[in-house]
């Protein structure tokens, strides 16, 4: 089918690249009619859940022209776990995903402001 | 931990020097630029540091210090070519010098700047030749035996890590090929570690800690993010949670020695490095340093201050590093005290540098260090120099604080390794290193042949993998070569793929590329790498990136 790699720049920006295969791209861009021209990217945050396509907390989506491979995305929150999906729109405005990326979590921008009871360790070098 | 003489201390220092070069070997070439990067480290940086070390150990004072050797730079500084090129690079410039001391026969105030330089490289020749037999890996081994330092070793080619935890095979090859390297340059196992730019994401510490590594560094910002919030800020190690000990970066240490904007090395008494005799030689008279067409740097130069157009004082020079010398000592005394804590455990402050600052980038830098650990050792001050054993075993409890991903390259990240000038380069990469997940994971490596083709392979892989690629392509001037590399990298991967694909012979190509860039010779890459892939698969790392 395809892939999809999510690095991380910084606790805001990510980049996406990705690859669809040429079977898929013929399927998307041939015989299918779209409702929206080119692709949609969709970052999801999937902070604390097992994603399975549909659950995310929120999701920002993008519009990319049908020959880009990559990204630069500038995500809402830091400290978050995102995902993103590579797809379209069919004729019915409904998201087709055609490539998911790796889960990438954002570290966050900030010291903790709540701070629990430390814990503490031992390490014994011997 | 007290002090050998003099009060107890009210602060612990911890200096640590990062001594890495991109590998570069080129014996098809006679004459390549690039291999000067070594070159100027060597005669600028490392000889005169360990020609300051030997002298104040020869002098009786204990001053541990922490040197990290890369093994890239393990290879080349053990490499006969390398050292046979670093000779002639020397005898260059000396002939160079008989050329500046004749053009300036009439300029007392320049003529003796250039004699300091012959001098100066003369006794790089003299120690590298008659005193260390060409085997400056032998200084750093008798120091170490002497107790003088401690060696760290790094990642196997210098991969920026958080940009490679899709591949947690790789991260682990990385570490193990590095810690591997380390023992059969120096017959032991190291406690600590040194992660390229400082860059760490949770999980690296498990996989740090499963190799049997104790300690290892990242910078302010990846400890006082992390979670929970470290109650003692960066006043004091943390332990994560798989129980590796994290040092973080020390920032006025950082900024006083190491920016040139705010801290010493841009005081306008020091040497100008960025005015080069070899932009301002006749160039008739000065072949191979400045050639007929391009001028690269040469090392030598005249002027002190960045704006001024004075000729170099080495006097004055002299008296504002003693000068500089008592301020750094005298700070890091004063300014830190534990406060808003129950506890009086002294601070440590971690002053971590590239090795290369120190001579290479600020000509005064091994001087201003050499007064700094005599100040440091004359009892007249409550700073106590200690490697990082010593810390940790007089302080062996630490919070356990997860640090966050973190670098210490600009704005704290990873943006100068993934930017648009050298994104192109990780999705090649990562399609290899699928196909060959793919193919080790489904056990077809049976063959001699193949297991040969295929080491070769990771050998090229890794070559790519390092960051110092992706670091030239980020700021221009060197771009060309860092492409370049990277590019002969890619077709001798993709060769080497076509052929294991095609079930054809490469015994040719594998013998001209492992003569060519002999990368950790003798080590069963794959062997390894199996062993990697094996283990990330039982720790299910595979899949989530931070």
């Amino acid at each position: 089918m395809g892939r999809a790699y999510f690095l991380l720049k910084d606790p805001h920006w990510a980049f996406l690249w990705w690859s669809i295969s040429e079977d898929i791209r013929k399927r998307l861009f041939g015989s299918l009619s779209l409702s929206r021209p080119g692709l949609s990217l969709r970052f999801h945050d999937i902070t604390d859940i097992l994603f399975d396509g549909g659950n995310s907390h929120s999701f920002l989506e993008v519009a990319a022209s049908e020959t880009s491979d990559h990204w630069y995305i500038r995500l809402p929150v830091a400290g978050r776990v995102y995902c993103a999906e590579v797809g379209f729109h069919d004729q019915l405005g409904r998201y087709l995903p055609a490539v998911r990326s790796n889960a990438l979590w954002l570290p966050p921008e900030a010291p903790q402001i709540a701070r629990p009871e430390p814990l503490w360790s031992r390490l014994d070098l011997g | 931990m007290t002090s050998d003489n003099g009060p107890a201390p009210r602060t612990y220092l911890l200096l640590l020097f990062n001594t890495h070069q991109p590998y570069v070997r080129h014996p098809e070439a006679d004459h390549c630029l690039e291999e000067n990067w070594l070159n100027e480290a060597i005669t600028e940086s490392y000889i005169p540091l360990l020609d300051r070390i030997e002298g104040i150990a020869r002098d009786g004072i204990r001053a541990p210090l922490s040197f990290v050797l890369s093994p890239t730079l393990l290879l080349m500084l053990d490499d006969n070519l390398r050292r046979q090129r670093y000779l002639t690079y020397l005898d260059e410039r000396l002939g160079f010098l008989e050329t500046e001391i004749h053009r300036f026969r009439g300029q007392p105030d320049l003529c003796r700047i250039a004699h300091l330089h012959r001098r100066r490289i003369e006794r790089c020749r003299t120690l590298f030749t008659e005193m260390w037999h060409g085997d400056l890996l032998g200084v750093f081994r008798r120091l170490r035996r002497a107790g003088a330092i401690t060696l760290l070793p790094s990642v196997g080619t210098h991969a920026y890590l958080p940009l490679w935890n899709l591949f947690p095979e790789i991260v682990e090859l990385q570490v193990r090929a590095g810690l591997m390297w380390h023992e059969h340059c120096f017959g032991e196992k190291p406690e600590g570690f040194w992660l390229p730019e400082c860059g760490y994401y949770p999980g690296l510490d498990v996989v740090l800690a499963r190799n049997g590594v104790r300690h290892c560094f990242v910078d302010a910002h990846g400890v006082l993010n992390g979670r929970p919030g470290p109650v003692r800020g960066t006043d004091a190690p943390v332990h994560t949670p798989a129980g590796i000990a994290v040092l973080p970066r020390d920032l006025t240490a950082h900024r006083q020695v190491w920016v040139e904007s705010e801290g010493y090395p841009g005081d306008p008494i020091y040497l100008n490095r960025w005015r080069d005799a070899s932009f301002e030689c006749d160039r008739p008279t000065a072949p191979p340093i400045a050639h007929e067409l391009n001028r690269y740097p040469c090392g030598v130069r005249y002027w002190s201050g960045r704006e001024s157009a004075r000729p170099y004082s080495p006097e004055a020079a002299y008296a504002r590093c003693v000068e500089h010398a008592r301020h750094f000592v005298s700070t890091l005394g004063a300014s830190r005290t534990p406060a808003d804590r129950s506890d009086d455990r002294p601070p440590l402050i971690a002053g971590l540098y590239d090795t290369e600052h120190f001579g290479h980038w600020w000509f005064e830098g091994p001087m201003w260090l050499d007064h700094t650990l005599r100040l440091l050792a004359g009892g007249e001050t409550q700073v106590q120099l200690v490697s990082a054993r010593e810390y940790l075993a007089a302080y062996p409890v630490n919070q356990v604080v997860q640090p966050t991903t973190s670098s210490w390259g600009y704005q704290g990240y990873s943006e100068v390794w993934l930017m648009g000038r050298n994104h192109w380069i990780y999705p090649p990469l990562f399609d290899g290193l699928e196909w060959l997940r793919r193919l080790v994971g489904s056990g077809a490596v049976a063959n001699a042949r193949l297991r040969a083709i295929l080491n070769r392979y990771l050998r090229e892989s890794m070559l790519a993998q390092a960051s110092d690629w992706a670091f030239m392509m980020h700021s221009e001037p060197k771009q060309t070569y860092a492409a370049t590399r990277i590019e002969g990298h890619f077709r001798n991967m993709q060769k080497l793929r076509a052929a294991v694909d095609s079930n054809s012979a490469a015994d040719a190509l594998v013998e001209h590329l492992d003569r060519q860039m002999p990368l950790f010779s003798g080590m069963d890459l794959l062997a390894e790498y199996r062993g990697c892939l094996e283990t990330s698969l039982r720790s299910n790392e595979l899949g989530i990136a931070r």
